[in-house]
């Protein structure tokens, strides 16, 4: 009997709980965050570090373009690059060439700067499109040495990533920053009898995680002011 | 939040060293062939009057082979590659099938040929007295010497 009456007084109870935890709802002030999430902005920049590494190097061939929209703390972003690079090996020489992009979410950890200076962390997923030669000499033991190109065309590829970084404002509409990304999990498709080797986008296949570093330089064009005293156009 | 901003900065932090690659080039285009007694699975010494791989344009010959380990080399050029055995006043041959796939170690250690896959296609042996240990062509850069593939009784 006593076990039955347990069960019905717990019931009552949580009846009871859940009928007022209603009642305080009703009584809730209006939501702060409604308006908040629609976008006042789109930024669009890119990676100075692929610029100065095409020009300063023979082996590197690159550029990319980012973009991201504020949705309160939060910031829908996007890249997209060309990456080509020519790798002299000890027996030969490894060339490719592709294009990638990335989409993922930043959160913005300094919500309140009146400047739209951000310190985030974000994830990205990457796709990348590319093919790859290497010509190398094949020194064995008993039938000499042997010449061989050995290519893959049209491969597939993607990894994930997890990025933190900076955005401060230099001037009314221009910020510049760093995007730390640490990328995980690469896979391919689509590779024939080479084993793909550099992926762009992501890097060495054989490294992973595998890091990556962009110092990118942004411009903001505005849509619409922004709720609160946010003052970065 | 903050938990969730401190862990994610210790994983950044805990993946952060960088290691350049080391050559431990393990690639190798011979086939390790480890002779037994079937009697006794002790391994056997045979005096092979030659020993032959079918290559591509050329045939490797080995002459006067008194060993229990054999060293065959695999052709390159090819998906198969036929070892002919000379021994005593017998001749018997193993074909074997294998894929290769092309690996770059890192620009200052180059680019290899890793073969695996390895398969028995056709043989004189007695069938049952060949077992394929290992598919892979792989020799150790510690010791330099290549894994078994093949065991072969007699």
């Amino acid at each position: 009997m006593l076990p039955t009456c347990n069960f019905f007084f717990s019931l009552l109870l949580a009846l009871v709980t859940t009928v007022s935890a209603f009642a305080q709802d009703k009584e809730k002030p209006a939501d702060t965050l409604k308006g908040k999430f629609l976008p006042t902005g789109i930024r669009l920049g890119t990676d100075a570090i692929s610029i100065i590494k095409s020009r300063m190097g023979n082996n590197f061939s690159g550029w990319e373009a980012n973009a991201d929209v504020d949705f309160y703390r939060y910031y829908a972003t996007m890249d997209y690059g060309n990456w080509s690079r020519h790798e002299v090996l000890t027996n030969g020489d490894y060339t490719n060439n592709g294009t990638y992009f990335r989409i993922g979410v930043d959160c913005n950890f300094l919500l309140k700067d009146p400047d739209r200076n951000m310190f985030f962390i974000g994830f990205r997923y990457g796709h990348s499109t590319f093919s790859e030669t290497v010509n190398y000499t094949d020194s064995t033991s008993n039938f000499g040495v042997i010449s061989k190109s050995i290519s893959n065309a049209g491969l597939q590829g993607h990894w994930g990533e997890l990025t933190t970084g900076l955005r401060v404002k230099i001037w009314p509409g221009f910020w510049m920053g760093y995007t730390a990304r640490m990328k995980f999990v690469p896979g391919v498709k689509g590779a024939g009898a080479l084993a793909p080797y550099d992926m762009p986008g992501y890097g060495l296949l054989s490294k992973a995680p595998y890091w990556g570093f962009n110092y990118q330089l942004f411009w903001r064009i505005p849509f619409r002011k922004a709720k609160g005293a946010l003052r970065g156009k | 939040m903050s938990k969730a901003v401190l862990l994610i900065f210790l994983i950044f932090l805990s993946s952060s060293c960088f290691n350049k690659g080391d050559c431990l080039i393990t690639a190798s285009e011979l086939t390790r062939i480890d002779l037994y007694q079937k009697t006794d699975k002790q391994p056997k010494t045979i005096l092979f009057l030659s020993i032959t791989a079918s290559g591509y344009g050329t045939t490797f010959q080995q002459d006067s082979v008194n060993s229990s380990t054999l060293l065959i080399p695999v052709n390159p050029n090819g998906d198969t590659t036929r070892f002919t055995f000379n021994y005593g006043e017998k001749s018997d041959f193993i074909t074997v099938s294998y894929s290769s796939a092309t690996r770059i170690i890192a620009p200052d250690c180059g680019a290899f040929t890793y073969y695996s896959n390895l398969g028995i296609v056709n043989t004189s042996f007695d069938r049952s007295l060949i077992k394929l240990v290992n598919t892979r062509l792989l020799r150790n850069p510690a010791n330099n010497k290549n894994a078994t593939n093949l065991q072969l009784f007699f």
